[in-house]
């Protein structure tokens, strides 16, 4: 016992003097500093849902639709805009560049036509990229 | 045993205690000297480290920034002063977003990327993005915004007195790709001047 009680004390001893040893150099090699700060905050875009659009569909005899994009809202920071047009069943029908006559007005082939459903977005495409951000979408349908 | 004066040695004894008090009294009287003291003083102060952004159009690092896109680079510019007496050893950069970090700061590769350069004069413009029409200098080559303990190179603020015109680009990778849509953070800038080396005076 008188042994075991000796050792701790020497273990003790010598943990105090280790502990000693390591905070004189800290103290020794202590320094005048100064801080100066700024905290900007940095923000990344989002692209927004469209807010408005104004999208026709006329038929032929019921068979024959036409839908055509008379104006819409861009989305601010998108460079790129489309509209897909799906069919009564939810299939894709046409992509239009809104950016082109031709991606605004679509006329199908003959078949049933029924309530068709159409989404607008607005994306970045990143120059010399080809990374594409999307953005949130403008739903409607479409029924004659 | 105690010392009797009725006995000859007690005598003795205490006369020759007697003799040689008296001849240390006599030799300290013998051994006087004049003196005369003087002194000097010399007044000692610690160097003051100091370093200062500027303020107003000298730094417009705390603007906040909005609608980044991939590709984009953010241009800002902030004078870097050593107003204490004190030269530098070394000025660092600690950037960090604490509780605000998002993937702007915590992907290192497609996240922002720092940048910062020293003109050796006023940078010129009116905005983004400005030039240098001195010398430019690479003071923190690119690399993740966010970093601990970057040593600034090429500051002439090591010198008291001395003023660095800094310009720090903040740029967002082309490849950053939809989930960075946003993404904001708050990036906590820390520059740290630290005394120049110990001398011997």
């Amino acid at each position: 016992m008188t042994t075991r009680t000796s050792f701790l004390r020497t273990l003790v001893i010598a943990a105090v003097v280790a502990l000693g040893l390591i905070a004189a150099p800290t103290a020794a090699f202590a320094a005048f500093t100064d801080v100066e700060r700024a905290t900007p905050q940095y923000t990344a875009a989002s692209l927004a849902v469209p807010a408005a659009a104004n999208v026709t569909m006329t038929c032929s005899f019921g068979i024959r639709a036409t839908v055509t994009v008379n104006s819409f809202s861009t989305v601010a920071n998108a460079n790129y805009h489309d509209i897909k047009i799906f069919d009564r069943s939810g299939n894709l029908e046409f992509t239009g560049d809104l950016s082109k006559a031709a991606g605004k007005t679509y006329t199908s082939g003959y078949e049933v036509i029924g309530t068709w459903t159409y989404e607008i977005r607005g994306y970045y495409k990143v120059p010399g990229s080809t990374n594409t951000w999307t953005g949130k979408v403008l739903k409607g349908s479409l029924s004659c | 045993m105690a010392i009797s004066l009725k006995t000859t040695s007690g005598k003795i004894l205490a006369s020759v205690a007697l003799v040689s008090t008296a001849a240390a009294v006599a030799g300290m009287g013998t051994y006087g000297a004049f003196t005369s003291s003087t002194s000097a003083s010399q007044a000692v102060t610690a160097g003051t480290v100091t370093i200062a952004l500027g303020t107003g159009a000298n730094n417009t690092l705390n603007v906040p920034v909005a609608g980044l896109l991939p590709g984009d680079k953010v241009e800002k510019l902030v004078t870097l002063a050593n107003t204490g007496n004190s030269d530098l050893n070394n000025v660092t950069l600690t950037t960090s977003a604490g509780a605000t970090g998002s993937l702007l700061t915590t992907d290192t590769t497609n996240g922002l990327q720092l940048t910062i350069e020293n003109c050796s004069v006023a940078w010129t413009g009116s905005a983004a993005p400005y030039t240098c029409t001195g010398t430019k200098t690479t003071v923190l080559a690119s690399g993740p915004v966010i970093a601990a303990n970057k040593a600034l190179n090429n500051l002439t603020s090591l010198t008291s007195n001395k003023t660095d015109n800094l310009k720090v680009t903040t740029a967002f990778p082309t490849t950053a790709g939809d989930t960075f849509q946003g993404a904001t953070s708050t990036i906590g800038f820390s520059f740290t001047g630290t005394q120049r080396t110990e001398t011997t005076k």
